[in-house]
């Protein structure tokens, strides 16, 4: 590594005007991942000092978090448990307590591993990112930007916040199956979000993550939301989208019923929600 | 001496690196290096079975100080890293370096520099080119591939045990029940990765630094690569975190002394997760085959096994693992006729080698998987079952070893029974959903204590001074593990004097500076070593006694750590004192011990478990370990040495595997894909000790370190079939395997 840049601001940021700069935030992935292996030429701007990609606050029915927000942060936040519960839920149980200290939303997101446990909660809740570059600022659904271990984001883009509709009458839940009870990864989650209605869940979203990708939409779950029967067809229609995102791969089965266990876990959760807030 | 009077055995004690070790205080290897070493990491194999055709070192060697030795540079002399004692004779295959790359994680150079991150930096830059050759991943086509992994022709390591008349009892059985269960690769995981120091001293001494727990054994070791007597070969135990055997065999210490002498510096080798993981040694997979004749009464007649062990690259210490299951097949139920059959196999795989348990975590996981199965195929009750089974009190082996000794297994069983609420628990409980169903299990077992009437020798001599202010030093040869062994020999050694615990100091292993002992390994430490610390300080109050008999003119005796003599009261410092200006004649005795028993110790665990039939996941309740240890020297050292041996053993049951593809490439290098129990899915550990004083031992005390973790794996993979129904064989039952077979059912 030849330069460490510590800006204070994105506009300091983007006018360092340097090509192939590294972004790092809470680098718990970062980190692992280059230890040692950083080539002789690196440049890596550590985006830590940067307070506008901070707080969690309500500002015109939208629930913005920065991107610097931590796992530990977010499930903390009064403001994200009641307007973002999905979020919360997969926070809480992301890593160990020492990662979560550290780990960012934004990193989960940029980081794109298709184990990651934030982006199917943020995509479920309809989040957006308000991505920056020097050249501005533009905002893309989370579900868009994360890839095949790989996100979407242009050269010298980042990830500055998070938009997320907070709305009081919906309710949403997050839950992942891994190898213990804590301190491990997903073998597969799923987020949902939906508004109570007389029974049924109405504009639902619903996405599963480790299925290749971090977050992949469930329409036919969404459907089955608002329709009665839910508990019979939610595990049906979270296992035809695994036949079809993973076919023949030798995890499928197993994930198929891990689904069918998240599907009966994802009912009680929301209905509890949902008797919790009547 | 009543068990209430003693003042240290059996009591707490605190060990004096505890505050230390807390603090994140405590000195390892390495963190004091000297002055001007080198420090080491080796290139391993990035392939699982592959000729080296091309090292280009060159973009590393342009790093300044950087040194490349690669397997050209190095001996061929062949070793057997499992080979403590000159003469063993195990088949040689492994050299320090080679060219031949076995598995991934083989060692092909090493790469030297000032500090760790420039010789890691300088390893990046080399360029290996391989021939591969084809993968041995298969340990059931491991014999007809063999000579594509090993030029020495030999495609496996049969052996044999046998005593009775088998034929006539399977002849005569009323029964015949027969499974066959497999027990994975596993990894030791010890906090310290490896590493070892070694350095060149004048006069042709070679000295090394090493976390080991055979000192003697790894002088042996570096004495095949080196020319040197084992005079000028110093070995010195150094603080160590952590081995579970994974130390035992010498991986890194003969290239690491091998390289000092050739560049005439100190070096250092050192690894990280993924190279400890890759390239040192590992818990044998076995696959076997166990067949019980019963009598219609329910009574074994005969047992029949074959086993199929896998060495990985290099036969290690695994011939010897294999053989010592067969040998303590025979010392948990009476078999009145057995055969043991058994071969190891090389695969393009991790060696194996010790782990604690050394075989018994094998042949025990198989025996009461099966004992569960064929009760349940038989409609027996299987504690029935046991009790009708199980050796007792003073048994003789039939298989030819020590005698059993006072056996305690039936009175683990039946108050362990009890204790536990089996009666209560143990049918299945579904939940309304059908989707939890909570159930219990338990296994027994049995382990030795040191190594009397095996294949190998026993003997340890210590020597104890009481200095001029009252205080003793025992000077040992043998390693502290982690376990609070030289604490547990402190309690023996003031038990015994009088001596208060804390000016008591324990000496561990120096070739060059202490007696002979064969090690700590075969759980003969407390049992052997011990019993040696409390005959030394008996003979150190003997010498003490005499002398101040003749000194004070009357008879003298120790109490409560001073010296009575007639009427007179008199601290121990200033009797020491005054024999040695008077009489000059220093408190300083030598006692060698070489045991005439070898009892076995035993262990029944009962586990409670629920299980998710969706998710596969098991939630290992309550938990019940009952050990027959003779008598506990300190009770808190051997309840953590059951919570960890616990911890292990579900790992071992539930999780913990190094798996490879069929192409030989290990599917887990960390803690991210090799997956442990942790804190949170820990169950509380109830320990139950039954303590009946074994003879032979100190105060009764009997082995606890390793059998602790040979019953956890059966115990649990029994409450699992019982929940489920199933005959689950394969270990570890991951989530996918369980989910599954609760789909089948």
């Amino acid at each position: 590594m030849t330069a460490l840049e510590r800006p204070r601001s994105l506009s300091e940021l983007f006018s360092l005007r340097r090509a192939g700069v590294t972004f790092v935030a809470g680098g718990t992935d970062w980190i692992i991942r280059n230890r040692g292996r950083l080539s002789d030429d690196a440049v890596v701007a550590d985006l830590s000092l940067i307070d506008e990609m901070r707080g969690i606050s309500l500002d015109g029915g939208y629930l913005r978090i920065g991107a610097l927000e931590t796992m530990t942060s977010l499930h903390r936040s009064a403001l994200v448990r009641k307007y973002a519960s999905a979020l919360a839920d997969a926070a809480y149980v992301m890593g160990s307590e020492q990662i979560r200290n550290r780990a960012t939303v934004g990193g989960n997101v940029a980081n794109s591993s298709p184990a990651a446990d934030t982006p199917p909660a943020l995509a479920a809740l309809g989040a957006e990112a308000v991505v920056a570059s020097a050249e501005g600022k533009r905002r893309v659904p989370v579900e868009e930007i994360v890839g095949r271990n790989k996100n979407n984001l242009a050269e010298g883009e980042l990830i500055k916040e998070f938009i997320i509709p907070a709305d009081a009458e919906r309710i949403s839940a997050f839950l992942k199956v891994g190898s213990r009870s804590q301190v491990s990864i997903s073998r597969i989650n799923v987020a949902a979000a939906a508004r109570p209605q007389g029974g049924l869940y109405k504009e639902g979203r619903l996405f599963v993550g480790t299925l290749g990708v971090a977050a992949r939409r469930c329409a036919a779950a969404e459907a089955a939301m608002g329709a009665p029967g839910l508990e019979k067809s939610l595990p049906e229609a979270l296992c035809a989208l695994a036949a079809e995102a993973i076919p023949g791969r030798p995890t499928l089965p197993y994930k198929q019923s891990a689904l069918r266990a998240l599907a009966q876990d994802l009912c009680a959760k929301l209905a509890e929600r949902r008797a919790a807030d009547e | 001496m009543n068990k209430e009077d003693y003042k240290y055995i059996g009591r707490c004690v605190i060990r004096e690196d505890a505050a230390d070790k807390v603090r994140g205080a405590y000195d390892y290897l390495a963190d004091s290096l000297p002055q001007d070493t080198l420090v080491g990491v080796p290139l391993l194999s990035s392939q699982p079975n592959a000729l080296v055709k091309n090292i280009d070192a060159s973009e590393a060697e342009k790093i300044e100080g950087v040194v490349v030795l690669t397997f050209r540079d190095a001996p061929e002399n062949k070793y057997n890293s499992g080979e403590w004692f000159p003469g063993q004779n195990d088949f040689r295959d492994e050299s320090i370096l080679t060219g031949h790359a076995r598995h991934v994680g083989d060692r092909i150079a090493l790469v030297l520099a000032d500090d760790e991150k420039t010789a890691r930096r300088a390893l990046s830059k080399i360029k290996v080119e391989y021939e591969p050759l084809p993968v041995v991943a298969d340990i059931e086509k491991a014999e007809e591939m063999a000579h594509f992994l090993h030029e020495d022709g030999e495609e496996s390591f049969p052996g044999k045990l046998r005593y009775g008349d088998v034929e006539a009892a399977f002849a005569a059985a009323a029964h015949i029940e027969s499974d066959v269960v497999c027990t994975q690769k596993i990894h030791h995981a010890a906090l310290e990765p490896h590493c070892v120091l070694a350095i060149p001293r004048p006069e042709k001494v070679i000295e090394l630094h090493t976390p080991c727990q055979i000192i003697f054994g790894v002088q042996h070791a570096v004495a095949q690569v080196l020319p040197l007597p084992l005079s000028k070969i110093r070995v010195v135990k150094a603080n160590m975190g952590g081995t579970f055997g994974g130390k035992q065999e010498c991986v890194f210490e003969p290239l690491c002394a091998w390289a000092a002498w050739k560049l005439r510096r100190p070096v250092f080798i050192t690894t990280d997760r993924g190279e400890t993981i890759a390239a040192t040694r590992t818990r044998a997979a076995a696959r076997g085959r166990v067949t019980t004749a019963l009598d219609a009464g329910g009574r074994i007649i005969g047992r029949k096994f074959e086993i199929l062990m896998d060495a990985g690259a290099y036969l290690t210490g695994t011939k010897k693992v294999m053989m010592v299951m067969g040998k303590k097949a025979s010392r948990l139920y009476r078999v009145p006729a057995l055969s043991y059959e058994g071969r190891v196999v090389r695969t393009s795989t991790t060696p194996a080698g010790a782990c604690r348990g050394y075989g018994s975590p094998q042949i025990h996981t198989i025996t009461e998987i099966h004992t569960d199965l064929m009760c349940r195929r038989l409609g027996l009750d299987p504690l029935r079952f046991r009790l009708d089974n199980l050796v007792h009190d003073g048994d003789k082996d039939l298989g030819g070893a020590s005698d059993i000794g006072r056996a305690r297994v039936i009175e683990c069983l039946r108050e362990g029974a009890e204790r536990f609420g089996w009666c209560e628990c143990r049918e299945p409980v579904t939940s309304a959903d059908g989707r939890f169903v909570t159930a219990a299990g338990f296994a027994c077992c049995t382990h030795g204590n040191g190594y009397y009437k095996t294949a190998y020798h026993d003997v340890t001599r210590m020597s104890l001074r009481i200095l001029e202010d009252g205080s003793a030093i025992l000077r040992t040869a043998i390693h502290e593990l982690g376990s609070g062994s030289i604490t547990a020999l402190a309690q023996i050694v003031a038990e015994v004097t009088g001596i208060d615990v804390s000016r008591v100091t324990v000496t561990e292993g120096d070739t060059t500076f202490s007696s002979y002992d064969v090690g700590c390994q075969a759980s003969r430490v407390i049992y052997v070593c011990g019993e040696c610390a409390r005959l030394v300080s008996e003979k150190a109050v003997k010498l003490l006694c005499t002398k101040a008999s003749e000194l004070y003119d009357a008879a003298a005796e120790l109490r409560g750590g001073s010296l009575v003599a007639g009427d007179k009261e008199i601290g121990l410092g200033e009797v020491v004192r005054d024999i040695m200006r008077k009489t000059r004649c220093s408190i300083d005795v030598s006692c060698e011990h070489a045991p005439e028993s070898n009892p076995a110790s035993f262990g029944v665990h009962f586990a409670q478990i629920t299980a998710d039939k969706l998710t596969g996941l098991v939630k290992v309740g309550r938990y019940l370990a009952v050990h027959d240890v003779g008598q506990s020297i300190n009770r808190n050292f051997v309840e953590g040495q059951i919570y960890g041996g616990v911890q292990m053993g579900i790992g071992m049951a539930l999780c913990e595997e190094l798996d490879y593809g069929a192409d030989g490439m290990p599917k887990a290098d960390n803690f991210d894909k090799y997956h442990m129990v942790n804190a949170p899915d820990m169950p509380e550990v109830e320990v139950m000790l039954i303590e009946d004083e074994e003879p032979g031992g100190p105060y009764g005390a009997k082995s606890i370190g390793e059998i602790c973790t040979v019953p956890v794996a059966a115990a649990v993979v029994n409450a699992v079939n019982r929940a489920l129904g199933t005959s689950l064989t394969e270990l570890p039952l991951t989530p996918a395997k369980i989910a599954a077979a609760a789909k089948r059912q």
